[in-house]
């Protein structure tokens, strides 16, 4: 005999054998090995971290598991998921993926071995795969020889299409379950191969785990009736067959009713009917065989058959029959959506949504099987060659698995198997060939029919070198142990065996590089945690979503709901430890389209909603900014398709396209995608981070509008750092309940105008008084203005006020700023002029201090001592008007809520304006109190003061301290401070005005709240203002009205401080979020403090001013006040509560009366 | 059972061959496990017959009991077949020991659900 190259002689054949299985074993440990570690990518790239969405479910429930033991995990009823229905969990999932970890974690800790459960998740899927590789070893080595059955092996390890469903991390049912159905198939095979009832019940057990573990189970419960059904038909019915199949479906079935997710469904459903009809069927022809045993009578066994197949007719109509009776669930729509890819989309968007369940592009068999792909057909064709019982097994299995693989593109996960099975097959076939080194006999015929099985009995003892096609040469030896002179077709000389060869190890050496490729860049990633490269090609991770769940936990109630898309729901549970209204779960359809509603319609809409679920924060995810695709305006479509199918009526899939049918999101996308909820959170803000210039979504590669969408109903509450996941607050109703709110802020804002209008008039009467102080001084008292001359100078005054505070708000604001400093400038000159004059002309420090002058029309009462503070004897009388005195400077104190008022016109008003307010106090406090001391000095007697012909005591002051010309200059900077005071405090005003015309809260409101298109200021509010003033202007003819006026509007305006304060200690307490500006927890004390002051003040600025007032110098402030409030009271209860919604706090939107009377309508209705 | 009666009445000599030709040719040890075999078919009829007839109420204990019997029957028949010498052909890796010992196992097995099952 001839062999290509020279063998090794004098080997026994026991040292070949021995050799032979050693070096099996340490190549089965080696393929685990490389298993485990190329599954390892995950946990090096990144960290040992739960992948994706349903893992972490799985992971949550491992860990009730492991902590909490198996009772209660199977009684296990979760409140947080799918609130507010809550999930009964035990008797809802497949529990065979948290057993097993849940056992490996308690016999690791038997043995003290402190593994963390997290870690045993993480890993164990890799550990399975190792596992599957050696299932998969036996099974192909019952179909040709160990050879194959190690490449299979080393094909199942690293091929990225089961790698995809079990990197380190992927902690989902698949990671067991294709061991598990490898397994099966093993004992299926060898069950029926042997005819043993031993390996049919191992069978049935690993068919039992199997459907504890993954619904895929139905993939075997129809593969081995198919299987055997067929082999009936091919005439191949055997007692193996009926051992094996019959030991298999009785356990197995039986044992697959235990789990109670799976309940009574193999009797019910008739996705089990088929296992059940073949079992039926077998027990007939067992029986038929049995009497053809005992007879020999050929026309009588025709007859035996012709009753078998009646009794199958009958038996599939009586099944028929009770599937349509109902006895029997007809089919499911995941069943159908195998057979009609159209089928999901038309009928279950929630099946078509998930992306694992559209159809398979061609380039992913590619990505995922490569050089495998084109030897399946040679392995399946082989099969044709042999065509032994389990070679039919693999033939159906591989048309099958086809099929459902171009279906499903998860399902490319159940044809992997198969594959690497018939391409070690054809790759082991054409190794052996080219190995073996027995050369064909040249002159003799050859005997193409002892090709078959004989070949691969006697190339299989020479199988060790087919392994590793690179350790061949060395290894081939053994083939030496092929004596059989057999002629048969083979391979001449070593030059074409080289060829060959080196071919095929450069195959396998692409394959290896591909699948590591693969598997580092593709199936890698944690999904949770994602990478992008630096320029400079270093890796950058992108922790978004751990960054926003983790902020969820620290920063918001155990008890907050979260709604978001139910893709994250379980991450949302898992790492957020929060409760969501719909997760990966998806067996509520109504649930889950009632999320997509409240997405995708308009804020008033999903307002309700939102509410009703008790929803406080909303989680989107987008991608627009870094360019991650797999956010929320990707997946749209999707929530208002699902919508749609419970509400077709109000949510319409074409109205989210353009007139073109595009979907877009720029300018011309079309409104309802503007509106809708989604959207508008998705893009909230987003043109602002582009600082004015061009915002790009980077997923749709579109412009987007430089003015963003608003929100009425949300804040915005957390963006994470690539604003991946933004979380939007929904607002509450209010503090006491809706309708008190708006009647609070309605009256407040009423008191408040009230304030800013009187503060507009009594500036500008001061203005014009100073004025005439100072005409009276420059002309030594020859011009004397009456009270109509003054009013005529305020009227001027004021319109020149209304023209520059309808002057656009730059030219203001410049103004302002320029006069900030003037302002100061002479507050400092002023106090430094009196108390510079007062050392020659003045009063004593002791006198400036404490001497009490008591001018009030209080002046009778007996002395109160305070023993304690023996210093202060103050009698009653001027105890009383010391208290009075303190409502002077609250004149001062007041206006400091400006910045507030205008913050919807300033950048970063959460945080700029309460500390601008916060220094507008600490100005006025200082200089009005260094301003007042100063005055005390240079006051020598308050009496003259008072009997001064100047129409201000003030300027009376100036003239005796600095004497004329030194009083006129510093006057008439102080009459241009007023001036500039007045526009500021009109622009105030007028903006007060504007805001609650925009709220729909005064007569007349659509004209208050117009903007003028040229100058961008409300002009019509301005001009309301200053006729306002003009009229409260007339109070000015007399004393009494002029002070009791002064008096309304410091009350009005602390009024409307008081009642905020005074909710956010009481009722409001708790339910405020604090803004990036906040008092934290003194908010408490100052806030005390500051209400008792309000009151105390207010008591003080409604008393009169002498002990028995004359209807000529009463304080008719209490009659102002009331009458202000009792017309708004009266308004509300009669009209504004009908429309009066709260605060709108948008100036764009013109039309959202019409929108909010609308919803509260509705609403009412409704209640 | 069922067909051989459905055949025509004509035949019943073709029932009486084949009642002979069983009991001539089949071992005493088959016998005895046909049996039980058929035992176990009127213990499964019972049952049924009571599910349809009267209740089904407790279906799983129903079914466990059902299953019992069904599974012990294959399994019965299994074993039948394994040590049939007739069959030697067929099962030339498992020896009549070896059928047992895997009848046994199968049916510890089978009664560990039932058993789980009934309750």
């Amino acid at each position: 005999m001839s062999t290509a190259y020279p063998l090794p002689s004098g080997l026994s054949p026991a040292t070949v054998t021995n050799t032979a299985s050693l070096i099996r074993i340490v190549t089965l440990a080696l393929i685990s090995g490389a298993a485990i570690a190329s599954r390892l990518f995950a946990v090096i790239n990144f960290e040992s971290i739960i992948h994706e969405f349903d893992p972490w479910f799985n992971f949550r429930a491992t860990k009730v598991l492991a902590s909490q033991g198996f009772y209660e995990f199977w009684n296990w009823f979760d409140p947080t998921a799918w609130y507010p229905l809550g999930r009964v969990v035990g008797g809802t999932i497949y529990p065979g993926l948290m057993a097993t970890s849940g056992v490996i974690y308690n016999i690791l800790h038997a043995l003290n071995l402190p593994v963390d459960i997290r870690n045993i998740c993480v890993l164990l899927a890799p550990g399975f795969s190792a596992l599957t590789a050696w299932a998969t070893y036996m099974f192909t080595k019952e179909l040709k020889d160990e050879s194959a059955g190690l490449l299979a092996a080393a094909f199942i390890g690293i091929a990225p299409g089961y790698i995809s469903r079990s990197v380190a991390g992927s902690y989902d049912n698949e990671a067991i379950a294709i061991f598990l159905l490898m397994f099966t198939f093993y004992c299926w095979i060898k069950a029926l191969k042997q005819g043993s009832a031993f390996f049919g019940m191992l069978a049935g057990v690993f068919y039992f785990y199997m459907v504890a573990a993954w619904g895929g189970y139905a993939f075997i419960t129809n593969m081995i009736p198919l299987h055997a059904l067929i082999l009936i038909l091919m005439g191949r019915f055997t007692s193996r067959l009926y051992v094996g199949y019959s030991s298999w479906y009785a356990i197995g079935t039986l044992a697959s009713m235990q789990v109670p997710f799976v309940g009574f469904q193999p009797v019910k459903t008739s996705e089990h009917m088929a296992a059940l009809g073949v079992f039926g069927l077998l027990q007939i022809i067992a029986f038929a065989q049995l009497v053809r045993s005992h007879l020999s009578s050929k026309q009588f066994q025709n007859l035996l058959f012709v009753a078998v197949i009646g009794t199958g007719i009958l038996g599939s109509l009586a099944i028929v029959g009770l599937t349509y009776k109902g006895w029997i669930a007809p089919w499911t729509g995941r069943f159908y959506s195998l057979w009609d890819t159209g089928y999901a989309k038309k009928y279950i968007p929630i099946i078509a949504s998930v992306s694992e369940h559209q159809p398979t592009a061609w380039p992913s068999f590619f990505m995922d099987l490569q050089l495998l792909m084109f030897l399946f057909p040679a392995g399946v064709f082989l099969c044709f060659k042999q065509l032994r019982d389990e070679h039919v097994f693999v033939i159906i299995y591989a048309v099958v698995g086809s099929y459902f693989a171009g279906v499903m593109v998860r399902l490319m996960l159940t044809l992997t198997p198969v594959v690497c099975v018939s391409a070690a097959v054809a790759l082991s076939t054409l190794l052996d060939t080219y190995i073996d080194p027995v050369e064909p006999l040249v002159p003799e015929e050859a005997a193409p029919s002892a090709s078959g099985d004989d070949s691969t009995t006697t190339s299989a003892s020479g199988s060790k070198k087919a392994k590793k096609p690179a350790a061949g040469p060395t290894e081939s030896t053994t083939a030496q142990s092929t004596p059989k002179p057999r002629s048969r077709p083979g391979i001449f000389g070593l030059d074409t065996r080289l060829v060959v060869i080196f071919n095929a190890f450069g195959m396998l050496s692409f394959f290896v590089f591909h699948c590591t490729w693969v598997t580092s860049n593709a199936y890698s990633s944690p999904s949770v945690v994602l990478a992008s490269a630096n320029p400079d090609g270093s890796q950058h991770i992108i922790d978004d979503f751990r960054e926003a769940y983790y902020w969820l936990r620290q920063n918001t109630p155990e008890t907050s709901v979260v709604m978001s898309w139910w893709d994250y729901g379980y991450q949302i549970a898992g790492m957020a430890d929060r409760p969501t209204l719909v997760d990966n779960n998806t067996w509520n359809n109504t649930h889950i389209a009632t999320v997509g509603k409240a997405m995708s319609s308009t804020e008033e809409v999903a307002y309700p909603i939102l509410r009703k679920h008790d929803v406080d924060y909303v989680l989107v995810i987008f991608g627009g900014l870094i360019g991650y695709s797999g956010d929320d305006i990707n997946k749209f479509l999707w929530m208002v398709r699902i919508a749609q199918g419970v509400w077709p009526d109000e949510i319409q899939e074409p109205n989210y396209f353009t007139p073109h049918g595009e979907y877009r999101v720029d300018d011309q996308a079309s409104t309802t995608m503007k509106n809708s909820l989604m959207y508008k959170m998705s893009y909230y803000r987003f043109a602002e981070l582009f600082g004015g210039g061009q915002a790009m979504d980077r997923v749709r590669n579109q412009a987007m509008p430089k003015q963003g969408p608003t929100l009425d109903y949300l804040d915005e509450a957390f963006t994470s750092e690539n604003w991946i996941v933004r979380i939007f607050q929904v607002k509450k109703e209010d503090l006491l309940g809706r309708d008190l709110k708006s009647a609070n802020a309605f009256s407040q804002g009423w008191a408040n105008i009230t304030g800013q209008i009187a503060l507009v008039c009594s500036i500008d009467f001061t203005c014009a008084q100073m004025i005439t102080t100072a005409i009276n001084v420059g002309t030594d008292g020859n011009a004397i203005f009456n009270s109509g001359q003054t009013f005529g100078l305020m009227i001027a005054i004021i319109i020149s006020h209304g023209i520059c505070c309808s002057a656009a708000t730059k030219i203001v604001a410049r103004l302002t700023f320029y006069y900030a400093t003037v302002y100061i400038g002479a507050t400092i000159a002023a106090i430094a002029a009196l108390l510079v004059a007062s050392r020659s002309n003045g009063v004593s420090t002791a006198d400036a201090f404490t001497l009490l002058e008591n001018n009030t029309g209080w002046k009778n009462g007996t002395f109160l001592s305070f023993k304690s503070h023996g210093v202060f004897l103050i009698p009653l009388a001027d105890g009383w008007a010391f208290l009075l005195a303190f409502t002077a400077p609250m004149w001062c104190l007041t206006g400091y809520d400006a910045a507030a008022h205008i913050s919807e016109e300033t950048a970063g008003a959460a945080r700029s304006a309460p500390i601008a307010i916060m220094t507008a106090v600490i100005f006025t406090e200082v200089f009005g109190w260094l301003f007042l001391i100063s005055a005390s000095y240079a006051t020598t007697s308050v009496d003259d003061l008072l009997a001064s012909e100047l129409p201000l005591p003030m300027g009376q002051l100036f003239l005796n301290a600095l004497g004329k010309k030194g009083m006129l200059a510093i006057w008439c900077l102080l009459i241009s401070i007023q001036w500039v005071n007045g526009i500021s405090q009109g622009v105030d005003a007028s903006r007060v005005v504007f805001a609650f015309a925009r709220d729909n809260a005064l007569p007349g409101s659509r004209w208050w709240k117009q903007i003028n298109p040229y100058t961008q200021t409300p002009v019509n509010a301005v001009w309301l203002v200053m006729a306002c003033t003009v009229a409260l202007g007339l109070f000015g003819f007399s004393d009494a009205a002029l002070s009791s006026l002064a008096g309304a509007t410091v009350v009005g305006i602390y009024t409307s401080y008081g009642i905020p304060i005074f909710l956010r200690i009481t009722s409001g307490r708790g339910k405020l979020k604090p803004g990036p500006f906040s008092l934290g927890k003194y908010y408490m004390p100052i806030g005390i403090i500051s209400v008792v002051w309000i009151v105390f003040v207010e008591v003080l600025l409604l008393f009169p001013y002498t002990e028995a007032p004359a209807p000529i110098d009463m304080n008719y402030a209490i009659v102002l006040v009331a009458a202000v409030l009792l017309f708004a009271s009266g308004s509300w209860v009669l009209s504004a509560r009908k429309w009066f919604t709260g605060p709108v706090p948008n100036v764009e939107r013109d039309d959202s009366d019409l929108n909010v009377t609308e919803v509260e309508v509705e609403k009412d209705e409704k209640l | 059972m069922a067909k051989s009666q459905s055949s025509s009445p004509a035949q019943t000599t073709v029932v009486q061959t084949l009642w002979k030709a069983y009991n001539d040719q089949t071992p005493d040890r088959l016998k005895f496990v046909d049996a039980f075999l058929f035992f176990l078919m009127l213990s499964g009829i019972v049952q049924f017959a009571y599910c349809v007839l009267v209740t089904n109420f407790p279906f799983n204990a129903f079914l466990a009991g059902f299953s019992s019997t069904v599974g012990q029957f294959v399994l019965t028949a299994s074993l039948r077949s394994q040590v049939n010498p007739e069959n030697k052909d067929e099962f030339k890796e498992v020896s009549p020991e070896r059928a047992f010992a895997d009848y046994v196992l199968g049916s510890i097995v089978l009664h560990f659900f039932v058993f789980n099952f009934l309750g």
